[in-house]
């Protein structure tokens, strides 16, 4: 992927490098650094899979900024970038567009392969001796109650029930600054010039179990100075107002908090009963409620991250404690664990139903942690993969085709 | 989807009232907005353009031209949000603006800043970090 960071974050392990070297921080992070110093709090430089330069052909990052919606020049690491290229080299087929109903099985319980939509419309059938599943923690316990059958009437691999169980999203908390010197925040790259891992740990004198990591984002672009949202009245953002609104260009950025939440049973994806995509394959119903350990942890953040900008210089304060368009960690949904009573996969994405099935995604998360998962997803990606390859003399596959 | 002669003037009125300048920054009309920029934009979001070309004939004719706004905004938000981002969309794609706001855009070649903070960082390394796991 190419990762640019610095080695020796003390809240790491030992063992880490990093194939780049580290981005800049930029003056919003020297800013922000200095007011973590002065508190004496946990910072250090973020780690981005963003090119600080050129890496395996792509090109050094020149800072647009546009990294939360589409790198322009391909600096940041994405695996139309990075992986898939190289897979197709090699022989791997991509069919784009394609949405896949559900998995077939034969009578053993097995998995046949996969029953897809092209996007001419047309029905096919993938037959595969093992199937490996990466649609996240939505798509994936979707796909698998899509997949009922008379062997598995509740799902897919889900004898324990806990298909669609114990949704965790990650509620994104910030709190932006507006300080009144430039601190070139309208350029990128927009990965987080700091992270700090002060207010990971549980402790509980606070009043909640849990913790979250802090990334310290450039509020990138202009354009986000001058955005009217329906909610508010259009002269609150344009008309006179927008001379001002503009100037905070370059002075703004923002910390905000990765919020660890708890997996709780009442989270859940399920199917809709009436609604389909436009394929009439049924889609997810999301059930998600804030709890109280969630709520109060924001708040604790929302109030740390104040004191954080404060502290570096920041004469307004902007907080956000939900982010309404965050929770793009989808996680839990398709657990692992050793008992098959109370988990969905093993150590190694096995269903423990379906010996040839295998999840690699977020699903498989049992905590979400209070860190960006996508490290952790590859990680365990990679290593069910290679535990898939070393044993696949004992690998059990089907003997006949779909039913 | 360029806009027509007659839309592109009332497109001119609706964006300045929108984008009025001030003594620091300039107009949307002054900034080049209804010149080029706004096809330029709506040329990367054509998604938007229905809305936006319904916009203008909700507000063509209509005086007051920011009553017409406000109406627009209360009844037709999809409409407004169409039309409002766009017109901002455009204008800070103008190098007039960004002189205004002495803003240096990219593409700018990333540095190596690090020594600016090692001895600060090094405070971090000092004080350790108490992990529960090690």
């Amino acid at each position: 992927m190419g990762v640019a960071g610095l080695a020796g974050d003390p809240a790491y392990p030992d063992e880490h490098s990093f194939p780049l070297p580290p981005l800049p921080i930029g003056r919003h992070g020297l800013t922000a650094a200095k007011g973590m110093h002065e508190l004496g709090w946990h910072w250090w430089p973020g780690p981005n899979a963003i090119a600080s330069r050129s890496f395996r052909g792509r090109p050094a990052c020149v800072r647009y900024g546009a990294c939360e919606s589409d790198c322009p020049t391909g600096a940041k690491a994405s695996t139309d970038l990075t992986h898939w290229g190289a897979a197709i080299a090699l022989g791997a087929v991509l069919r784009t567009g394609a949405r896949v109903a559900r998995l077939t099985v034969d009578d053993d319980g097995l998995v046949t392969g996969a029953e897809y939509v092209d996007r001419h419309g047309v029905i096919a059938h993938q037959r595969a001796a093992v199937t490996i599943l990466a649609a996240n923690g939505i798509g994936t316990p979707r796909l698998l109650l899509n997949s009922a059958c008379p062997e598995h009437p509740n799902g897919l691999a889900n004898t324990s029930g806990l298909v669609g169980k114990r949704l965790m999203m990650h509620p994104l908390a910030s709190v932006y600054g507006t300080y009144d010197q430039g601190l070139d925040s309208h350029l990128g790259p927009s990965g987080q010039a700091l992270q700090s891992m002060q207010f990971y740990e549980t402790d509980t004198d606070r009043g909640f179990i849990g913790g979250g990591k802090w990334n310290l984002m450039p509020a990138a672009g202009l354009l986000r100075h001058a955005t009217w949202q329906p909610d508010r009245p259009w002269r609150d953002v344009l008309g006179t107002a927008l001379a001002e609104n503009l100037a905070q260009a370059g002075r703004y950025t923002e910390w905000g908090v990765t919020v660890e939440d708890l997996p709780e049973d009442r989270n859940d994806v399920v199917l809709d009963p009436s609604l389909t995509d436009s394929d009439g394959i049924p889609a997810p119903k999301i059930r998600y409620a804030l709890s109280e350990n969630s709520k109060r942890m924001i708040d604790f953040h929302v109030e740390r991250m104040s004191e954080a900008h404060l502290a570096a210089g920041a004469v307004a304060l902007d907080p956000v404690p939900v982010v309404r368009e965050s929770g793009w960690h989808l996680l839990g949904t398709a657990r692992m664990g050793d008992d098959p009573g109370t988990s969905v996969v093993d150590q190694f994405g096995r269903a423990h139903d379906v010996p040839n099935l295998v999840i690699i995604d977020g699903s498989v998360f049992v905590t979400s942690t209070g860190v960006n998962p996508t490290a952790t997803i590859m990680a365990i990606a990679l290593r069910a993969v290679r535990h898939l390859i070393a044993d696949r003399s004992r690998q059990v596959v089907p003997t006949e085709g779909p039913r | 989807m360029t806009l027509d002669p007659h839309q592109r003037r009332v497109f001119a009125q609706l964006a300045d009232i929108l984008v009025p300048g001030s003594d620091t920054v300039p107009s949307a009309t002054a900034a080049g907005v209804g010149a080029t920029l706004i096809d330029q934009v709506v040329g990367y979001r054509p998604d938007l353009a229905g809305d936006f070309h319904a916009a203008l004939a909700q507000c063509a004719g209509r005086v007051p031209a920011d009553v017409a706004l406000d109406d627009l905004s209360a009844t037709e938000p999809e409409q407004f949000a169409a039309l409002a981002v766009l017109t901002a969309a455009a204008y800070v794609l103008s190098p007039q603006v960004w002189e205004a706001l002495g803003l240096q855009p990219a593409p700018r070649v990333v540095t190596d800043d690090t020594d600016d903070y090692l001895d600060m960082l090094a405070a971090v390394v000092e004080r350790g970090f108490p992990n529960p796991y090690r």
